[in-house]
């Protein structure tokens, strides 16, 4: 078994769009341990979130590998790859994405049973992650009546609620103001520690970046590691 | 809480009953859609299988479960009758005799079917005394008849009055002789008219005494057949069938069934086309699941990225929107059969609303002879309607199941 959680070989991906192909990412090798964290900056459009997909395994890159635990996902058939999915990454988007219909609480245990991990225990753990990230009174909140940064923290909680090994987080912080990103940060950077999950994080804000273990760079289809 | 219950089934109820809302008018909306029709195919279904249970009814009352005739004149049929009660399917079996008369009154000739009815037999008076509109049972005997309502009125009769009947035999007696004798017509009084609410048997029929019938086709003891009774339960195409094997020829037994059989099956064909039609209200219910559900999937393309993102497959998120169809099939159609019986519980009620509101009064007692809307709920039926509501509205849900499932994650995560 390898130690990294996530693993890339000669990484490429590249779109159609018109007649022009896009060489959005031209052989990329990437690697996160256990625990460990890192940013990823870039301009926009350099192919972030493309990355970041290709990671969570929900795109297929032209050529190259992902590996998770040592595993390479093409030799995963799709239900296999989503079982995988749900247990060793949890994702994090800019946009919240919660499901309206769903009270807090419930958004949090969605992960749960979206997994098949759901027990007795996982409601207390779900109500423990809530009281974590602040939300002790929100629990029965819809998503429609939190801020936006009660709903990031909901979203945070529910990616953490099945124990994934790690945590892709596309720009949590770009919708919000300084301060409330900055706590949200606080939060996710203190949750990582605690729960050892391997974090990879999408941002603009090189206050942010200059936190983690290691830092990365997209530019012109590659990765390269900032100082 | 519901920890067992699949991910994707939790979620199609909750996209259907969304919490912390108190009234989910869409889901309400496409509930009511399948209910209704669902009801009205119960309510319609249940009174044309009412109507058709009634006249049924009353063919096996007027012709009897079934008949015995050897196609000429049976001349010892009590004892046959007799042979006939000793199995243990048959209540009773009847002489009786039928034929065309001619009947005059005041100059105006008509040319009714009589039938003569053994008055020794107590049911068999019981049946037509149940049916007598006017007049008396007791009044029949040897002298008189009794009359269709459809025929009394086209020759404005009434009970007391006296009609001229002529026989067929009459005449061949006349050519017999020659021309010397002289063939007087037979007086009837009228006792009765009847109405068993069977067009047939009310437009153009009158009934007399078996013992009147022999007379008047010379027919001495005999008869032409016999109108045999089965105990209840009995399968009348079956008991039929029996006969004709254990009599052999000349003999025939033939079913009420089978000597209407094409009007029953006419009844038969009506209702299945009722069926169709109004099926087509639960399809038209199933489309607009359809359409809001697909709309729905469109709304929801970000969330089906996120469902996956989390772990899902394309199967489980097909699972998740084919099951709202389901759900709403099979609540629709349980709401529509609480409807339904609720509609056939107060069936009196409506109706007479309806003919004050129309202004016309008891019009069903004039037409159909029954003062009351007949319903008869068929098992059977309730089972095809509802196991083909659920199934068009499952089948609504596949088509916005199968478009969610072939959603890039990606591309759906990236949606606006
Ligand atoms: N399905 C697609 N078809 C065509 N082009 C695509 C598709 N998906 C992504 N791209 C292109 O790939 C490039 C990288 O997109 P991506 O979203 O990864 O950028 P990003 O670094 O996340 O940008 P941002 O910071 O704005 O979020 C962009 O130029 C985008 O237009
Ligand atoms: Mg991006």
């Amino acid at each position: 078994m390898s130690d990294f959680v996530i693993e890339t070989k000669g990484l490429a991906r590249s779109f159609i769009s018109g007649n022009k192909s896009i060489e959005v990412l031209q052989g990329i090798d990437f690697s996160i341990t256990s625990g460990e964290s890192c940013s990823i900056q870039g301009e926009s459009g350099s192919g972030k979130s493309t990355f970041l997909h290709l990671l969570a395994g929900l795109d297929k890159p032209d050529s190259g590998a992902i590996f998770w635990e040592g595993q390479d996902l093409k030799t995963l058939n799709n239900v296999a790859l989503a079982k995988k999915r749900g247990s060793l990454v949890g994702m994090v988007f800019q946009s919240y994405y919660l499901v309206p219909e769903l009270r807090a609480f419930e958004n949090v245990l969605l992960a749960a049973r979206i997994t098949g991990i759901m027990n007795e225990d996982t409601e207390r753990e779900a109500e423990k992650l809530l009281d974590r990230v602040g939300l002790a009174g929100r629990k029965t909140s819809l998503p429609a009546t939190l801020s936006g940064g009660e709903r990031q923290r909901v979203a945070i909680a529910r990616a953490l609620i099945s124990n994934p090994k790690a945590l892709l987080a596309d720009e949590p912080t770009g919708n919000l103001d300084e301060e409330t990103g900055d706590s949200i940060m606080d939060l996710l950077l203190d949750l990582c520690i605690e729960k050892e999950v391997a974090l990879v994080l999408v941002t603009h804000n090189p206050t942010y970046a200059s936190r983690l273990d290691r830092a990365w760079r997209l530019k012109q289809g590659r990765l390269e590691e900032q100082g | 809480m519901i920890h067992g219950m699949p991910w994707y089934i939790y979620i199609a109820l909750r996209h259907l009953f969304p919490q912390g809302k108190r009234f989910p008018v869409f889901t309400f909306m496409s509930i009511t859609g399948v209910a209704l029709g669902v009801a009205v195919l119960i309510v319609v279904n249940s009174v044309f299988s009412g109507f058709g249970h009634e006249l049924r009814t009353k063919i096996a009352d007027t012709y009897g479960d079934l008949r015995v005739v050897n196609g000429s004149i049976l001349f010892d049929p009590d004892s046959l009758a007799e042979s006939l009660e000793a199995s243990e399917k048959i209540e009773r079996a009847v002489p009786y005799a039928h034929g065309v008369v001619m009947l005059l009154y005041r100059n105006q000739p008509l040319y009714p079917i009589i039938e003569g009815v053994d008055v020794r037999s107590e049911a068999e008076l019981a049946k037509y005394e149940n049916y007598l509109i006017s007049g008396s049972i007791n009044d029949l005997d040897d002298d008189s008849i009794l009359l269709s309502v459809g025929f009394a009125s086209q020759l404005n009769l009434a009970p007391g009055d006296e009609v001229d009947v002529y026989t067929p035999l009459m005449g061949l007696r006349l050519k017999n002789s020659g021309g010397d004798e002289v063939v007087l017509p037979r007086l009837l009084r009228v006792a009765g008219i009847y109405q068993t609410g069977w067009q047939r048997a009310d437009e153009n029929t009158v009934v007399c005494t078996l013992r009147l019938m022999q007379d008047l086709y010379d027919l001495g003891e005999g008869a032409h057949g016999l109108r045999v009774e089965l105990e209840e339960d009995v399968d009348a195409d079956g008991a039929a069938r029996e006969i004709t094997e254990s009599l052999g020829r000349p003999f025939y037994a033939r079913s009420w069934m089978e000597s209407q059989a094409e009007f029953l099956s006419v009844l038969q064909f009506e209702k299945r086309m009722m069926f169709f039609l109004l099926f087509i209200i639960v399809i038209v219910a199933a489309f607009s699941i359809m359409s809001s559900l697909l709309i729905f999937v469109i709304r929801k393309t970000r969330e089906i990225g996120l469902f996956t993102a989390m772990g899902a497959t394309s199967r489980q998120v097909a699972g998740c929107f084919c099951i709202q169809g389901l759900i709403v099939g099979v609540t629709g159609t349980f709401a529509g059969f609480c409807m339904g019986f609720a509609l056939l519980g107060f069936r009196t009620q409506i109706t007479k609303a309806i003919s004050w509101s129309m202004g016309v009064s008891d019009s069903m007692k004039e037409i159909y002879a029954f003062s009351y809307l007949p319903i008869h709920v068929v098992l059977s039926d309730l089972i095809i309607i509802s196991v083909l509501s659920i199934l068009v509205a499952l089948l609504a849900g596949l088509v916005p199941a199968y478009r969610a499932s072939k959603l890039e994650p990606v591309e759906a995560l990236r949606s606006e």
